[in-house]
């Protein structure tokens, strides 16, 4: 498999690197450095009641920093035990799973929360938004959350985000006064804005009319583009997996298809952090 | 947004169910406190009885009366009273101060004799033994009443005595012989106890001292006026009077069945503050209980958004910390308000106590310390049967809290 092969340059590289100390080639260190998550013959075993459920069979494969993945599948696949597993939710039953060169299944649960609050941002299905907050309040408190000061310039990142979603005039509203599409737009707003690496978002449209789901997804991938965070979507959307630059598509717990590593973002893209990036992806 | 604004929205998210726990909380808290103001209002009332009734504020011996006295305690009479008394009366906050002195005997009408226990009062202070007993008929013994004696309703039943009724008082003197006195029935007295009634009479200190041949009071009987400046006059006394050889007891160092009643009071109202307790703690565990099961996806969000489990604790027993302080305010208003009408009301009536013959109007008496109590616990409970609801949202798998339908 493509992504593999990566990997395993990847690791020639760095060992060559490590070893002569040299400049190392241009377009596969870019790819292999800036690699987010890997996930290596991960099994999932589920028991409902007394059936084990093998929810994933050695799945493998790697994501790239800024890449807009959409992992396809039908009911019960195991696309959202994927995103689960990357989001730092779910612990595999075997195999790694390495999220910013990261194996969440070591660390403290502190640590763990905290590593969620500032790599990852979700997106589910249902929105999910605390009903007791505000618009406002529901975009700010992954911040408040991750003990992050509020002062004049997070307030104006928040409004930025909110006005990026284009909920400027609902600010204060609480979700059950706003529609399905505009709830997800908090989501989204709220999956951003402790600046993620990665963003999970699980089934986002299947909650919303066609039009909305499309606006969604529009507005997804404009802050693919504008912020460089990667998403990786679970869905069944056909518009979504249209849309979307790379598919994984995962059929009874396997990945029957990819559609290969997206560099599309990444060669347009100046890094400033490939060296420290290098060694995490490369570990 | 902080924890304690976000854990009370939720609780105002379900109103209803907030205010049917808080209803079961403020019930418990009112219950609490006119149980406790009951119980405070009787014991208040038993203890200034009490102290009216013949023990006084405070009580001043010779030195070994109490502990070597018993039979003998002509021995241990205050032979220098004089002096003692000019330094009690220096004290400030002292109502009255009487001299008392013990004499057991026999009574007689000529045909039947009955054994009495007499006290013989220092006549000038009369509020002392005016609030001991009720006078049924005739008066107090007076200034000047020598040769005169009041009897217990009983015993004057017994004796076939009225006022104006002559008896013989014998007794033994200090020196062994014996004595006897005709006295003039003056009063008929009532005390409410059986026992008191059948033998209890009363007459000066100067025919008690007549009867057994001294020349002094076994004791100072003082009345303050305020039961709460007790412990500070006491210390006080103690100091200045080192060196007269005597001996003061504070009034709750005598009342031994005061005490015993009200340590009884104390453990029924512990036992209602146990039950209380565990409803409130119960009442909280169930809430909290149905609130993670509503709130499983949203748990799981917010543990997927990075909430760590001391987060999830904390903002789970801030909402039990709230409706406990809810259920605080609310239940002592309430309780006040109960006590209020009670009171206002006439109390509520009581029938007579063993071995009383009369009832009373029980009122409920509100008190600051009752109320720290009942916050104390009820705030406490509230966060112990919220702390196991709060651990086991903390502790659910945040996957299958998001999948939770």
């Amino acid at each position: 498999m493509k992504t593999i092969n990566n990997f395993e340059e990847a690791a020639a590289n760095e060992l060559l690197v490590n070893e002569n100390h040299s400049e190392i080639n241009t377009t596969d260190n870019l790819a292999s450095s800036a690699c987010l998550i890997r996930l290596s013959g991960v099994h999932k075993r589920y028991q409902l009641g007394k059936t084990t459920v093998n929810a994933l069979n050695g799945v493998s494969f790697s994501i790239n920093r800024g890449e807009f993945t959409a992992i396809a599948g039908p009911s019960g696949s195991g696309k959202t035990t994927i995103l689960n597993l990357i989001g730092c939710i779910d612990d595999p039953t075997s195999g790694t799973v390495l999220v910013k060169g990261k194996n969440h299944q070591f660390m403290k649960d502190r640590e763990a929360s905290i590593f969620r609050n500032q790599t990852l941002g979700y997106i589910f299905q249902n929105f999910n938004l605390i009903p007791v907050l505000s618009v406002y309040e529901n975009i700010e408190y992954p911040l408040r959350i991750g003990k992050i000061k509020i002062d004049r310039h997070t307030k104006e990142k928040i409004y930025s985000l909110i006005e990026d979603v284009g909920l400027s005039s609902y600010t204060k509203q609480r979700p059950d006064k706003l529609s399905g599409g505009q709830r997800q737009r908090v989501a989204v707003a709220r999956a951003l804005v402790c600046d993620p690496d990665i963003v999970m978002a699980d089934e986002p449209t299947a909650n919303l009319d066609h039009n909305t789901g499309l606006e969604i997804l529009n507005l997804m991938q404009k802050l693919n583009r504008r912020l460089g965070t990667t998403f990786v979507i679970s869905t069944h959307s056909e518009m979504i997996i249209e849309k979307s630059r790379r598919v994984i598509r995962v059929l009874d717990g396997k990945i029957e298809s990819d559609t290969g590593e997206d560099y599309e973002y990444q060669n347009k893209t100046d890094y400033d952090t490939v060296d420290s990036e290098r060694a995490t992806c490369s570990a | 947004m902080d924890h304690i604004t976000i854990s009370l929205r939720n609780l105002l998210r379900n109103y209803k169910r907030t205010m049917l726990t808080l209803s079961v909380l403020v019930l418990g808290i009112v219950g609490m406190l006119v149980y406790a103001g009951y119980i405070d209002f009787s014991m208040w009332g038993y203890r200034e009885e009490t102290i009216s009734g013949g023990l006084g504020h405070l009580r001043v011996y010779h030195s070994g009366y109490n502990t070597r006295g018993g039979e003998s305690y002509l021995d241990y009479l205050m032979e220098n009273e004089k002096d003692v008394y000019r330094e009690l009366i220096r004290n400030k906050g002292i109502r009255e101060i009487t001299s008392e002195l013990e004499i057991n005997g026999l009574v007689s009408n000529g045909n039947t004799s009955e054994m009495t226990m007499s006290r013989g009062y220092d006549t000038d202070s009369v509020s002392v033994i005016r609030n001991s007993f009720t006078l049924k008929e005739g008066s107090f013994v007076t200034n000047g009443g020598t040769y005169q004696i009041a009897l217990g309703v009983l015993l004057a039943e017994k004796l076939d005595a009225r006022v104006g009724s002559y008896l013989t008082y014998m007794t033994t003197t200090r020196h062994g012989a014996l004595n006897a006195i005709d006295l003039e029935v003056v009063g008929i007295l009532e005390t409410g106890l059986k026992e008191y009634d059948e033998r209890l009479s009363v007459m000066s200190i100067e025919t008690a001292k007549l009867l057994l041949d001294v020349e002094a009071a076994d004791k100072f009987i003082v009345m303050l006026e305020n039961t709460d400046d007790v412990p500070a006059i006491a210390k006080e006394f103690k100091k200045k009077t080192a060196a007269l050889d005597i001996e003061v007891k504070t009034w709750d160092e005598l009342a031994q069945f005061y005490n015993q009643v009200k340590a009884m009071n104390e453990s029924y109202f512990l036992i209602t503050q146990m039950i209380i307790l565990v409803i409130v703690a119960f009442s909280i565990i169930n809430t909290m209980r149905m609130v993670i099961y509503e709130r499983m996806r949203e748990i799981g969000t917010l543990r997927a958004i990075g909430m760590t489990k001391t987060g999830m604790v904390t903002m789970f027993m801030t909402e039990g910390l709230w409706l406990g302080i809810f259920a605080v305010i609310f239940g002592i208003a309430a309780a006040h308000l109960v006590a209020w009408i009670i009171n206002v009301s006439g109390g509520i009536y009581i029938s007579p106590p063993p071995g009383q013959s009369n009832g009373y109007h029980a009122m409920i008496r509100p008190d600051m310390i009752r109320y720290f109590q009942a916050a104390a616990i009820v705030i406490g409970s509230t966060i112990v049967g919220s702390l196991v609801p709060a651990i086991r949202a903390a502790g659910l798998k945040i996957d299958e809290s998001l999948r939770y339908i």
